[in-house]
């Protein structure tokens, strides 16, 4: 009886429910086909990007080079959607999460949890187009054992790259 | 220095100032010099140079570099991938390995029917016939070496002239 009121309902404003497997009834049955689909393209940008990232991308680029893919459905995907599909990866199991830094959200596809400290780098980075100087972090009163131990532990993630010529670092998922 | 035209596309790690720095943490490094060999191989395959043009290592733009040093790292690695080729100071860049210019420019000489007959040099890096191939302009010491190879595999026989710059040497096909 449900359904079909709502099914009236639905065709009274022109809405096929069948049809759009992002729709009303889609989200709450379940039917998540649009959702799966797209956490896979999401996994495959990411390990795509990886080896130059360490793991970790804008869900802004994410939605770029998804949208360079091909599908129709494509041109649709928001950043919304993106966490949804993000929510339905994590039921997979560790390695999909959304980080934020700053005012981005990043897609951080690696296993293990990033600390405060790590996703406070990275905010500090998202505000110099990705660049990250050690004064930045003194003048957090950071000292300088803690500084050196989330520098070296993004390195080591390849989250992080270092430009020697002025001892300042970059975080490739955040550089413009 | 704008050296890369509009139909290639740069990459996005050539204006990332730690691009040109040899990275210390092996796994970026890796990552750097897979970069970096794709940037060289691209940049000569599109313009049509056999030796390295240094040109690449330079964004002047981003007034960044490859140190002399970082420039040894990335061209040893080149030739170490298999994309490269050190002839004492010159380096070759390997935008098809040797075995495919060899299969390229043995195929090309089977199909004019010219297996059996003595072709020089010259003529197959600038002869008239060869002038839409790919392999045409190549360096006399890199076709010289395609050659070689392909002799060892029974398909050529490389004939040396007088000069030993291969100036005036041939080859036989089989």
């Amino acid at each position: 009886a449900v359904v079909s009121t709502q099914s009236t309902g639905c065709s009274k404003i022109g809405v096929d429910p069948l049809a759009s497997s992002k729709g009303f009834w889609a989200q709450l049955l379940g039917v998540g086909d649009f959702y799966y689909e797209l956490g896979v393209q999401i996994v495959e940008v990411c390990l795509a990007t990886r080896p130059t990232n360490g793991g970790l991308i804008t869900v802004e680029e994410l939605c770029a080079k998804l949208g360079k893919s091909s599908g129709k459905t494509r041109k649709d995907v928001q950043s919304d959607d993106i966490g949804r599909a993000i929510a339905k990866l994590s039921v997979l199991g560790d390695g999909f999460k959304i980080v934020k830094a700053g005012k981005q959200q990043l897609v951080q596809s690696v296993p293990g949890e990033l600390s405060m400290d790590h996703t406070t780098a990275l905010d500090v980075a998202s505000k110099y187009g990705g660049q990250l100087t050690i004064e930045e972090l003194e003048r957090m009163g950071w000292p300088e054992l803690r500084i050196k131990s989330t520098l070296d532990n993004l390195l080591d993630q390849s989250m992080l790259w270092v430009d020697e010529v002025n001892s300042t670092y970059w975080v490739p998922a955040l550089f413009k | 220095k704008q050296w890369y035209q509009r139909r290639v596309r740069e990459p996005w790690q050539y204006s990332f100032p730690p691009f040109f720095p040899i990275q210390p943490i092996v796994k970026t490094k890796e990552q750097q010099l897979a970069s970096w060999r794709s940037l060289i191989c691209d940049y000569h395959q599109h313009h049509r140079k056999w030796e390295v043009d240094r040109v690449v290592f330079e964004n002047g733009r981003i007034s960044r570099r490859l140190s002399p040093a970082a420039q040894r790292v990335v061209l040893q690695d080149l030739c170490d991938q298999g994309q490269g080729i050190m002839e004492g100071e010159r380096c070759f860049v390997l935008w098809k390995t040797v075995a495919q210019w060899g299969s390229l420019i043995h195929g090309w000489v089977s199909e004019r029917g010219l297996t059996g007959t003595v072709l020089t040099l010259f003529e197959i890096h600038s002869g008239d016939d060869t002038e839409g191939q790919p392999f045409y302009g190549m360096d006399v010491w890199l076709l010289q070496h395609v050659i070689t190879a392909l002799g060892k595999e029974g398909k050529a026989e490389l004939m040396m002239g007088e000069s030993e710059d291969f100036s005036d040497a041939g080859v036989k096909f089989y």
